[in-house]
C-alpha cells in the first residue's frame, strides 16, 4: 500500500515538472509566417507574409518570385556608377552632355528632385560626387582618414554650378521630356530615398497580388501592412550607441513605413572623431548634430529622403524641416543622447529603457 | 486515496497545463546562432559553449566568437567592419552580416520573438 502510494507519487510529481518544465510548444503562429531573405539594394531584403491558409502560402511564394526580380532589376537600374541606367547616366553627366530622364524611371527623379526643393537642399540627390570623395559609395573604397578639403571643394563647386532642378526637353514625340544638365562633375544619387521607393513599388505588388498581412524590411527600412496573425507588426528603433543599450523605442506601424538614419551605420573613426556617412550638401562633411533620426509615414520614399534631410536639418532645425516636408512622426537622438519625438509620434512609441523623452509639438 | 483525491489531482495535473500553455512567457533570449556562407546550408551552433568559428566566405575568412550566451565579429576581411560594429548579439531575431564576404548570422531561440524588425 505504502509502495502504491510512493509510486503514484512519484510518477504525479513527474507529470507536473514534466508539465512545468517542458520547453513551450512550437509557436504554431511561425509556420505561418513565409519569408524571404534577398541580397539586394546594398542590403539584405526580408519580406514576411502572414498567412495562415496553404493556398495564400503558396500564392505568397510566387509573389515573392517576382519581387525578387523586381528588385534584382531595381538594384542595376538605379546604382549610381556600373552598367546600370543610372550608371549611364552618370557617365553621360560626366562627359558633359545633358541626360534625357528615362520614362520609367522618372517618377523618382520628379519625387527626389521636390524633396530636395522643398527641403531647402538639405536631400540632395546630385550628392554623388561628394559621397565618393568620402569613400562611402563602395565598401571596397573605404578610407581611414578624411578626404583633403580640396576634393571637398571641388565636389561643392560643382553642386554649386549646377542646376537646382529638372528641366523639360523636347521628347522624340510630340511630349515633352524631363532633362537633366549639363551639370559638369555632378553624379546623381538616390542611395537616399530609392530604398523607400522600392519599399512602395513592392509593397504595391504584394497587396496587387492580394496579400493583406506582410512586412517589408530593407536593411533597416521597415513597412508594415495588416497585421502579424493576431498582433500587429511590431518594430524596434534601434539604439544609436549600442554600448548603451540595443533598442531605443518599440512602435507598431499601421500599414506605414519606419525609417531610421543613423551615424552609426556606415562610418570611420580618424583621432577620436566619427565620419559618418550621411553627407551635409551644403559643407560637404558629415552632418553634426544628432545620432539618429526615424520617420513614421505612410509614404515609403517620403519617410526614406525625410529621415536624411531631418538629420542634415540637425538639432535646431529639424523640426521645421519635418513641416516643411509634412512630416508628422518622427523620433531624434541628439548629439548628447537626448531624446526628442512629435507629439504623434510619442503617443505611439513604447521606450524599453524609459530615458526621458522630450515631446516636440 | 479515494476517487474524490484523484479527481482532484488530475484536475490540478489539468489546471498546470494549461497555465503553463497560456503564462508561458517566450523567451526572447538565443540559444543558437545560424550562420550561413552565401547559399550554402546554415550551420547551427550553440551559444552555451565559448569557442571561436572561422568562417570561409567569398574574400577570405571570418572569425566568429560566441561567450556567455552571445556573439560577434571578431574579423572580417571587409573594409568597413558593419559586421563588427554591430558589437555582441544576444537576442532571437538578432542578425548581421559580412556582405562582401557573403557571411551571415542569425540568432534563433524558442518561442515567438517580440520583435519583427529592427529599424536602423
Amino acid at each position: 500500500m505504502l509502495l502504491r502510494r510512493i509510486l503514484v507519487g512519484a510518477a504525479l510529481l513527474a507529470l507536473l515538472s514534466w508539465l512545468a518544465l517542458r520547453p513551450p510548444p512550437q509557436d504554431a503562429r511561425e509556420t505561418e509566417l513565409v519569408e524571404r531573405n534577398l541580397p539586394v539594394l546594398g542590403t539584405w531584403v526580408t519580406l514576411s507574409a502572414y498567412a495562415e491558409d496553404p493556398a495564400l502560402q503558396t500564392r505568397v511564394q510566387r509573389a515573392f518570385d517576382q519581387v525578387a526580380q523586381q528588385l534584382a532589376d531595381f538594384d542595376t537600374r538605379w546604382r549610381a556608377f556600373g552598367d546600370g541606367t543610372l550608371g549611364r547616366l552618370n557617365a553621360e553627366l560626366v562627359a558633359g552632355d545633358s541626360i534625357r530622364v528615362p520614362q520609367d524611371m522618372l517618377p523618382l527623379f520628379r519625387r527626389a528632385f521636390e524633396i530636395h526643393r522643398i527641403s531647402g537642399g538639405l536631400f540632395d540627390p546630385r550628392i554623388g560626387a561628394l559621397v565618393r570623395v568620402w569613400g562611402f559609395d563602395d565598401e571596397a573604397h573605404y578610407r581611414e582618414s578624411p578626404p583633403p578639403q580640396a576634393e571637398i571643394d571641388t565636389a561643392l563647386a560643382a553642386l554649386r554650378e549646377a542646376p537646382e532642378s529638372l528641366q523639360a526637353c523636347p521628347g522624340s514625340g510630340e511630349a515633352e521630356q524631363d532633362c537633366y544638365g549639363p551639370a559638369p562633375g555632378v553624379v546623381l544619387d538616390f542611395g537616399a530615398i530609392a530604398k523607400g521607393y522600392a519599399v512602395d513599388q513592392v509593397g504595391e505588388r504584394l497587396l496587387a497580388a492580394g496579400i493583406e498581412n506582410f512586412m517589408i524590411n530593407a536593411g533597416g527600412n521597415v513597412r508594415t501592412q495588416g497585421r502579424r496573425g493576431d498582433r500587429a507588426w511590431r518594430i524596434a528603433v534601434r539604439h544609436p550607441r549600442p554600448e548603451i543599450g540595443r533598442l531605443l523605442a518599440i512602435v507598431e506601424p499601421d500599414n506605414e513605413n519606419l525609417v531610421t538614419s543613423g551615424d552609426y551605420e556606415r562610418y570611420f573613426e580618424y583621432q577620436g572623431r566619427r565620419y559618418h556617412h550621411i553627407l551635409d550638401p551644403r559643407d560637404g562633411r558629415p552632418a553634426q548634430g544628432l545620432q539618429a533620426v526615424s520617420v513614421l509615414s505612410a509614404d515609403g520614399t517620403l519617410a526614406d529622403a525625410a529621415s536624411t534631410a531631418l538629420f542634415v536639418a540637425g538639432p535646431g532645425h529639424w523640426r521645421d524641416t519635418a513641416r516643411k516636408l509634412g512630416v508628422g512622426q518622427s523620433l531624434i537622438v541628439k548629439a548628447d543622447g537626448a531624446l526628442q519625438a512629435t507629439q504623434t509620434l510619442a503617443a505611439r512609441i513604447t521606450l524599453p529603457a524609459k530615458p526621458p523623452l522630450e515631446v516636440v509639438p | 486515496m479515494t476517487g474524490a483525491d484523484r479527481v482532484v489531482i488530475v484536475l490540478a495535473a489539468l489546471l498546470v497545463g494549461v497555465a503553463a500553455g497560456a503564462y508561458w512567457q517566450p523567451r526572447t533570449v538565443a540559444d543558437r546562432v545560424e550562420v550561413q556562407v552565401g547559399d550554402g546550408a546554415p550551420q547551427v551552433y550553440s551559444l552555451d559553449a565559448q569557442r571561436h568559428i572561422e568562417v570561409h566566405g567569398a574574400l577570405g575568412t571570418s572569425i566568429l566568437e560566441i561567450e556567455d550566451g552571445r556573439i560577434r565579429f571578431v574579423s572580417s576581411p571587409c573594409r568597413n567592419k558593419v559586421c563588427i560594429h554591430s558589437g555582441w548579439l544576444s537576442m532571437s531575431g538578432d542578425a548581421t552580416a559580412c556582405l562582401p564576404n557573403r557571411v551571415t548570422i542569425a540568432l534563433l531561440g524558442h518561442g515567438a520573438p517580440e520583435i519583427d524588425a529592427v529599424s536602423q
